[in-house]
């Protein structure tokens, strides 16, 4: 009997007894269902987890403050400061030739009055110069919006700003919580205007010191949270390196804080987890404190994958409790296949050409299974991420995205069929055992 | 077709129906809109008290400058209010004109004719300050410099406040220890007024009639052109002076194209 002969065998079996067939295969399918649901379901959280501990950038990444390092405080993630110390050109370089460093993106920052008219600011510390309703004080944070996925950035409505674009900019949860507007409500701004005025001090001339400001006019197109920096305006590097030069212009003793280091921080990505302490003590050699979520990360990952362990393990019982499914209804074939199996070993069929049909039922249906299982998994698990992106969405937070596991899709097809084949072997070698007198004495 | 080969033909639908939605995609293409183009506005306010946006609700945002920047230029503006709080045109000459030149301004205007005119700055001097000043902001003429006259002088900041001799309640205006008749100041306020269109035509500047918009204004019996102690302008004032501004800016910008 050939590979054709045995396959066609299989299929007369399965479409003679389809609804018995059906079941069994949806039975393979729930289990493998539940198996990919659950395993998607915990590498999207724990994406999502990694993500909120990375702040949105990558997990190698790691920040550089405008300070120079605490030695008390060597490898702890979040240490304090030491004294303040400008960031210039040539440190930029210099931490830029430290082996294991990818890339270095610098953060500028600049002082800004923020008026939005038509919106009044919440009172107490919160109320603006002059008395004014409207406007407040904030930072402005500038990042080279080209590389925006490297930075500790969340966009949680609309979208980033045209990078090079001197007119947009994105606003955090915490400013708009200064105008009274939260929750739902943070959608609503995005198109709105905002006049962004940077501060210049100045004296005049009987002596009195006096402020004025670059105003420009700026579009919100987006909400994130961000830990670039400091404030609640994210803008193109260029946008925010006018307003600064401005500021910088200013009579220093008017204004002694007006810029006190051309680059606020810098954020660095290294090559990988592994070197990312090697790269933070070279940095505090060079002389700036860092700061990297890289223990906690690390403690966060084992727990995780105790999680995928039980997981896994409750995935795999449930297709073991499918593939006895499968024995049990291979038993009933050969029980009503007795004549039929007679027969074939009558007219010349071999003890391994039945096993060999019997097997290709089983391996057919676990296959089928394991395909619609998979797939049905796949499919539930977008369906809780779309109900858990919608309530984070509506709470003002990041949302959750699936990306597709195509490792563990294919893990879980290969395994419901190699099981349901184990599963078919003790009936497939029964049938195959079966004497060719069985046909006569039926 | 039996029941049992129907029962698995209905599965198979549901299964087939739940592998296309575990397929399809949900990601969503974001677009960018275009952004403006050309050189960059750079506009520059040089003025007084008024400028400053003394007695608005809200002088950041409320100051006639402002107004004029935000609803009347493009996009991409960059503004600086070099105002100072009454300055007179002497003053502005050494240090708001500066500060123009050195912000690479395109569009400056000039409103001072309060601190002037109150002080007692006599109509010749005031014109050969004012030709100074508006010279000076003009620089090799690519700079577009819109000057304002002096309004009906019953509203005229500052005036009624000095004529009640209240000085505005605290708001440090400087009026004169005699104040002029009001037929000597309408005179002077004459000839402060031709001395500014003058000026306006020999600098190559655009003259903001304010005498006739706030008059016609006044016509209308709109909202108060002035607050209510008579020393500065109130928000709705603001608002008339920043829209006679960008009435004459789209004028000579619609003469230029």
């Amino acid at each position: 009997m050939s590979w054709a002969d045995a396959f066609r065998l299989a299929a007369r079996s399965v479409i003679r007894r389809p609804g018995r067939a059906a079941l069994t295969v949806v039975a393979v399918a729930l289990a493998a269902a539940l198996f990919t649901a659950m395993l998607t379901m915990a590498a999207t959280a724990q994406g999502r987890v990694l993500n909120q501990l990375a702040k949105g950038g990558p997990l190698a990444g790691i920040q550089v403050a405008a300070a120079a390092p605490n030695p008390s405080q060597a490898g702890v993630d979040n240490p304090t400061q030491g004294a303040s110390r400008p960031i210039d050109q040539a440190a930029l370089q210099r931490i830029a030739r430290i082996p294991g460093v990818d890339v270095v993106l610098p953060i500028v920052t600049a002082q800004s009055l923020v008026a939005w008219p038509g919106h009044t600011a919440t009172g107490g510390n919160d109320a603006g110069p002059n008395g004014s309703t409207s406007v407040v004080f904030d930072q402005l944070v500038g990042v080279d919006i080209s590389h925006i996925g490297d930075f500790p950035v969340t966009l949680s409505a609309g979208r980033f700003p045209a990078p090079g674009s001197a007119t947009q900019i994105d606003v955090t949860p915490v400013l708009l919580a200064r105008y009274g507007i939260t929750g739902t409500g943070t959608r609503s701004v995005i198109g709105s205007q905002i006049i962004l005025g940077a501060p210049r001090g100045f004296r005049s001339s009987d002596g009195t010191p006096v402020f004025r400001s670059r105003w420009t006019k700026a579009t919100i197109v987006g909400v994130v949270t961000q830990q670039a920096g400091s404030g609640g305006v994210l803008a193109p590097l260029n946008l925010v390196r006018a307003d600064q030069a401005w500021t910088a212009a200013g009579d220093p003793t008017v204004d002694p804080d007006g810029v006190r280091s051309p680059y606020a921080g810098l954020f660095v990505i290294a090559n990988g987890l592994g070197v990312v302490p090697s790269v933070r003590a070279a940095i505090e050699t060079v002389g700036y404190s860092t700061s990297a979520p890289e223990n906690l990360i690390a403690t966060v990952e084992r727990y995780v994958h105790v999680v995928e362990i039980v997981l896994t393990g409750i995935g795999i019982i449930a297709l073991a409790i499918a593939s006895l499914g499968i024995t049990n209804a291979l038993l009933a074939a050969v029980r009503e296949r007795r004549r039929e199996i007679g027969i074939l070993k009558a007219v010349g069929a071999r003890d391994r050409d039945v096993l060999r049909s019997f097997l290709i039922e089983a391996g057919v249906m676990g296959a089928l299974g394991g395909i619609v299982g998979t797939a049905l998994g796949l499919a539930l698990a977008r369906l809780v991420a779309a109900i858990v992106d919608g309530y984070l969405t509506s709470q003002g937070l990041a949302g959750v995205h699936v990306s597709t596991p195509y490792l563990l899709a294919v893990a879980t097809v290969v395994g419901a069929t190699v099981l349901a084949v184990g599963a078919g072997t003790v009936p497939a070698r029964r049938a195959a055992r079966l004497p060719a007198r069985e046909a006569v004495e039926l | 077709m039996t029941s049992d080969r129907r029962a698995g033909l209905g599965v198979v639908s549901v299964l087939v129906i739940l592998l296309l939605a575990a397929c399809g995609s949900t990601s969503a293409a974001t677009t960018t809109p275009p952004q403006p183009s050309g050189p960059r506005t750079v506009y520059v306010a040089v003025g007084g008290s008024d400028s400053v946006g003394s007695g608005t609700s809200d002088p950041l945002v409320d100051a006639w400058p402002q107004q004029f920047f935000r609803h009347s230029l493009p996009l991409d503006t960059v503004f600086v209010n070099a105002a100072v709080p009454r300055s007179t045109v002497a003053e502005a000459i050494t240090d708001q004109a500066t500060l123009a030149r050195s912000s690479g301004a395109t569009v400056v205007t000039v409103w001072l004719v309060s601190a002037d005119l109150l002080g007692g700055t006599p109509a010749a001097t005031y014109a050969s300050e004012l030709l100074q000043l508006l010279t000076s902001l003009r620089g090799t003429g690519g700079t577009t410099v819109l000057v304002g006259n002096v309004p009906p002088l019953a509203e005229l900041p500052g005036y009624p406040a000095c004529l009640a001799g209240t000085g505005g309640q605290g708001r440090g205006l400087r009026c004169p220890a005699t104040l002029p008749s009001p037929a000597s100041l309408t005179a002077t306020a004459a000839a402060y007024n031709q001395a500014i269109a003058s000026d306006a035509a020999r600098s190559g500047s655009v003259l903001v009639d304010l005498q006739a918009a706030v008059s016609s204004s006044s016509a209308r019996a709109g909202a108060p052109f002035l607050e209510p102690s008579g020393a500065d302008l109130s928000t709705a004032g603001s608002s008339l002076v920043a829209e006679a501004f960008a009435i004459r800016l789209r004028t000579v910008t619609r003469h230029l194209a």
